[in-house]
Formats: structure tokens, C-alpha cells, sequence
């Protein structure tokens, strides 16, 4: 009697044909298409295999068969618990919303003493202390904080420029720690701050209580001085000494920046991630500008198209992705996000790529005068006096009507992009987000035309050119993989 | 009343081959280079399309019929695959308490 079953049995079981399991497709190129399953992960094939996949005629022995197999795009007789585990990778990406929102940035003051004129928050004069939070207000804003049920809060002082009312920072951070004792959440705080007007007591502070620092380094000094002035015309000598004050007392990996594309920034890409590195940086954020506040006054955000700022973007990329090549490890935060969502099963939380949207859910904005808004955008929206993401008042209002209010349920139901038209069809959307602030910014709803909107087109090149490199050559989908997983 | 603007391209499909839903989306997906007007003559559905550029008529023609065909393709597969959709689903909520915490 033979020990086993004849290896032409198991064929046999698979001969029986198989079911597609739920997949969505878009074309990568005029030959390519891109597929992916409900848990976002992909698979790359040519039109004749897609039509052969879908129309179940696909050979079981064909090395295409394994691939869709593996990765979730079909069931057969020998496919027991792949509707499980299906499940189990839908279940993890959705996971983080079930811990509601991590970040609360409270706006200490609008008060700044740089006039950048692509700003994308509103400022007030450095002496205006009218635009300063009261401690009554961050006191509420803080029991707003703790009846968030995230296990994780994250508080972000923002301004104006914030490190000006350092005096309610300090009141805050103790407040909160104090309140920690008995919550007993993971509590970390940010600066976001421009640097200038750092000092010792700032520094001091930042290192007693473990305070992260996220400034704005723009490129290299004639560039960043252009695009942020302020009195002296010493932006960018004052970010850079203050990147190096800080790191020498709150350690470098506590230290990051963010730099905005402007015009004058389109064509000097690589020398923007030269900047980075000289600066000792890790890796870089090459970020667009957004459509509020005064990046819209003084016309700034309209002075390129979206479709010049991706040349600039995958200028950059390829340059970062040469670095790596040559044994240079460096990143491309905005692309090692979108990687973290397509190579693994976890989803970052970051606002702009989540659906349902991440506005109020990922993070919220307690403004200096207590206004609660779903968004850094939404404020800026209301800078603009669009007060349509205002969820209420931290005097006014409870947690329950702010964050079960329809200000904030309007938008995220409407703008869920399983259900938004196009959206609801698009392979990428397991990776991308819905933007209810951006469409109702750009075309008046929170939905939008996504054939005609910026957000869509900038996604939807990026995911194409991250799955081409990819594609194209192994060693960029392990420098990919590394991204994605650290 | 001034004439309406005559449209630079009309092209046909067979309704006994084509879902309509199919055609609507393509014109939905295709609408920042051509404005779609849809109709139904004698069992063809006609689409008069305007370009929202100068491109080649003959590009936008063949985009747009691919358009089509891929939404009809999508629109199988959506039918075909919905009760595993559901049942994924299911399967994936299943485990979230009435207070919202996954188990």
C-alpha cells in the first residue's frame, strides 16, 4: 500500500477550476495592468492574463496561478482557510480605527514672527497676544484629549509659531503627564516649530519631557531664505542652528523636518535632498503645497500644476533611489508610506491616505480660541472663513457632539472612497485616501470629481511610479521592502 | 435658440454587448478630456463625445472604447465576485465588539 497519495490526485482537486476571489483593476501602462485584492496586496499582468484570470480560465500549473493564489486573488478545492486569512488582512488594515484619534495639535498662539507667503496656516503679528490660547481653553481641550479611547495620544503644539507661548506649552505638557498617571496612555508630545526663536528653557524642557521637535528646512540656504522670510533675512542659519542645538540635547532621532515645494523649488530637487543629507537627515518628505490659507492669497499654490510637481517629485525619487544603490541609505517618507501600505499588512496613520477619512478620526485641531476642527487643512479652511469643518467649540460643546456630530460624520460617510464614484473601482484605493478638506477646498464638496482632481492625479502617478521601478528591477523593490518595513 | 455644439466624435455600441452602467462610467472616468453625451438609438447606445483639448480624435476614440471595455470587465468581476465580498467582510467584522473593540 503506498504511504501516499499519488501527487496526481492533488491535480486532480485542482483541475476542478477555481473562483476568483474580489479583486479591482487599473492599467500601469499601454500593456500592464495593476490588480489588487481587498487587502491591498498586487499583482502586475498584461490584459490577456487579466482576461484569462477573471474568466476563470487561468492553468492551475502556470506560475500566474501560484502568484494570484498566494496572494488572495483566488480560492480552489485546496484553498481551506484563505477566506480567513482574507479576512484576518481586511481586519488588520482597518484595525487602527477602532482606537479613534491619536494626535490632538492644539495651536498655542497664531502669532509668528516669519511672513512665509506660501504659508498654508494664517499668522497673526509676533506681538498680538489676542491670538494666544487661554489656559481655560487647553485645560477643556485637554479633557477632550483623554476621553479620546486611543491607547496612544500624540499632542502637537503648532502655531503661528508655538515655541512663542512656551509659558502654556509647559502648562500643557504637565497637565497632560499629570492626568497620564491615572490614564496610563502612551503619551509623546511634538514642537512644531521653525527654530528661530529657540532657546535654552525651550531645549531644557524639550529634553526633560522627551519632546519631539519637527521643524521646516525647505533646501539649501538661498532657496529656504526665499521661500521663509523674517526680520534679518536669517531663516535658514537660525533652522540649522537650532536643528544642531536641539540634537545635541534632545538626540537626532528626535529632531525631523518638513520642506514645501514652491516654484522655485521645481527644479532643484536633488539639491533639496543634497540639503537633507548635509544636514544629517535621514531621509526627506517631498511634499506639495496645499490650497489654503495664504499659499492661496498670495497665489503661491497656484503657480504649478500638479503634473510639474510630480517631475520634481520623481526627480527627487530617482535620485534617492540612485543613493540607495550606490550604499547610501536614505528615504522618500511619502513613498515609504504608500510602500508600508502595499508590501505589508499595516496601514500608517497618516491622514491624507486614509479612508474612511482621517479627519477628527486620525487627528483633530484645537484651535488657539477654542475651536475644534477635524484637521490641520480644516483650519486652515476656516483661516479662509470656511468654517465647514468646525466640529464645535471646546467651551460649547462635548466630546460626544463634536466627534459624533454631523460636521465631522457628513464628510467621512460621504467621502468613503469604497463608495465614491470612481473610487469605488479603482485598484488603488486600498492604498489611498478620500480628502473630504481637499475636494470640498478644490471643487466645493467633499466627494469631488476625481477625473479633475489634483489629489487623485498626484496619487494615482505615484502608485503607477512606485509599482514600475519596482517591477523594472529587483534591487528597488528591496530597497522598497527596507523602506516599507522600518 | 443658438444650435448646440456638434460633438467631434460619435461612437457606437451594441447594447445586447455592452452594459450600459459600463459606458457611463468610462464617460465618468474620461470626463477631463471629453464631455460625454449619451443616448439610446434603436437598440445602439451612442456616445457623442466633445474634446476638452485639441488631442487626436483618434486617441481619444480608441481610449475611450477601452475605457468601456475595461468598465464592462470590472462590472462582471464586481457581480461575480460580490457574495465572497460580502462573506470576507463579514468574516473580517465578525470579531468587533458592540463597543467597537476588535477581539
Amino acid at each position: 500500500m503506498a504511504k501516499f497519495t499519488d501527487i496526481n490526485a492533488y491535480s486532480k482537486n485542482l483541475a476542478a477550476g477555481y473562483k476568483p476571489l474580489p479583486f479591482r483593476f487599473m492599467p500601469l501602462d499601454s500593456e500592464k495592468y495593476v490588480l489588487t485584492n481587498m487587502a491591498g496586496e498586487f499583482v502586475v499582468t498584461d490584459r490577456d492574463g487579466l482576461v484569462e484570470f477573471a474568466g476563470g480560465k487561468l492553468h492551475h500549473q502556470s506560475p500566474a496561478y501560484s502568484d494570484l493564489k498566494s496572494k488572495h486573488f483566488l480560492i480552489d478545492s485546496d484553498s481551506d482557510v484563505a477566506l480567513d486569512l482574507l479576512a484576518l488582512k481586511v481586519r488588520t488594515k482597518l484595525s487602527p480605527l477602532a482606537n479613534f484619534t491619536g494626535l490632538h495639535i492644539f495651536v498655542v498662539t497664531l502669532r509668528c514672527e516669519h511672513s512665509c507667503p506660501y504659508c498654508q496656516v494664517s499668522r497673526a503679528n509676533d506681538n498680538r497676544t489676542d491670538f494666544d490660547m487661554t489656559e481655560e481653553t487647553a485645560l477643556r481641550a485637554l479633557d477632550l484629549v483623554f476621553q479620546s479611547p486611543s491607547p496612544a495620544i500624540k499632542i502637537e503644539f503648532q502655531g503661528g509659531e508655538s515655541l512663542l507661548n512656551l509659558d502654556l506649552i509647559e502648562l500643557i505638557v504637565a497637565e497632560a503627564k499629570r492626568r497620564n498617571e491615572t490614564e496610563q496612555r502612551e503619551l509623546a508630545f511634538v514642537f512644531a516649530t521653525n527654530l528661530a526663536v529657540l532657546d535654552e528653557r525651550a531645549l531644557e524642557f524639550a529634553r526633560e519631557h522627551n519632546i519631539f521637535i519637527s521643524t521646516s528646512l525647505d533646501g539649501p540656504k538661498d532657496l529656504h531664505n526665499r521661500n521663509r522670510p523674517r526680520p534679518g533675512g536669517d531663516s535658514y542659519e537660525r533652522t540649522i542652528d537650532g536643528i544642531n542645538r536641539a540634537r545635541a540635547v534632545v538626540g537626532r532621532d528626535h529632531v525631523s523636518a518638513l520642506m514645501t515645494t514652491t516654484a522655485a523649488s521645481l527644479d532643484r530637487a536633488r539639491e533639496i535632498v543634497d540639503e537633507y543629507i548635509r544636514q544629517g537627515f535621514r531621509g526627506i518628505f517631498l511634499r506639495a503645497l496645499s490650497p489654503y490659507g495664504f499659499a492661496l492669497k498670495t497665489k503661491f499654490y497656484q503657480s504649478y500644476g500638479h503634473e510639474r510637481w510630480l517631475q520634481f517629485y520623481f526627480d527627487g525619487l530617482d535620485y534617492i533611489i540612485e543613493m540607495n544603490r550606490n550604499g547610501f541609505p536614505f528615504t522618500e517618507q511619502y513613498a515609504a508610506l504608500i510602500l508600508r501600505k502595499m508590501l505589508t499588512p499595516f496601514q500608517p496613520g497618516y491622514v491624507d491616505l486614509m479612508s474612511p477619512s482621517g479627519i477628527g478620526i486620525g487627528a483633530v485641531v484645537y484651535n488657539y480660541d477654542g475651536d475644534v476642527y477635524a484637521s490641520d487643512e480644516a483650519r486652515m479652511l476656516a483661516e479662509m472663513n470656511d468654517k465647514t469643518f468646525r466640529l464645535g467649540n471646546v467651551h460649547d460643546n462635548t466630546y460626544e457632539e463634536i466627534f459624533l456630530g454631523e460636521s465631522l460624520l457628513d464628510p467621512i460617510e460621504q467621502s468613503f472612497a469604497p463608495s465614491a464614484p470612481m473610487c469605488s473601482w479603482c485598484a488603488f484605493e486600498p492604498w489611498c485616501g478620500s480628502d473630504p478638506v481637499f475636494h470640498y477646498a478644490t471643487q466645493g464638496d467633499f466627494v469631488g470629481k476625481k477625473p479633475l482632481s489634483a489629489f487623485c492625479g498626484r496619487n494615482m502617478a505615484i502608485f503607477k511610479g512606485l509599482i514600475e521601478r519596482m517591477n523594472q528591477d529587483p534591487e528597488i523593490r528591496t530597497i522598497f521592502e527596507n523602506w516599507a518595513n522600518n | 435658440m443658438a444650435d448646440e455644439q456638434q460633438p467631434d466624435l460619435r461612437l457606437e455600441f451594441d447594447e445586447s454587448i455592452h452594459n450600459v452602467d459600463a459606458i457611463k462610467r468610462a464617460a465618468y472616468a474620461m470626463m477631463k478630456r471629453a464631455v460625454c453625451n449619451i443616448r439610446m438609438v434603436d437598440g445602439v447606445l451612442v456616445c457623442e463625445l466633445t474634446a476638452a483639448s485639441d488631442e487626436p480624435l483618434e486617441g481619444l476614440a480608441r481610449d475611450f472604447r477601452r475605457e468601456v471595455l475595461d468598465q464592462d470587465l470590472r462590472l462582471s468581476i464586481e457581480a461575480q465576485t460580490e457574495p465572497l465580498r460580502n462573506l470576507v467582510l463579514g468574516l473580517a467584522f465578525s470579531r468587533v465588539g458592540q463597543n467597537g473593540e476588535v477581539h
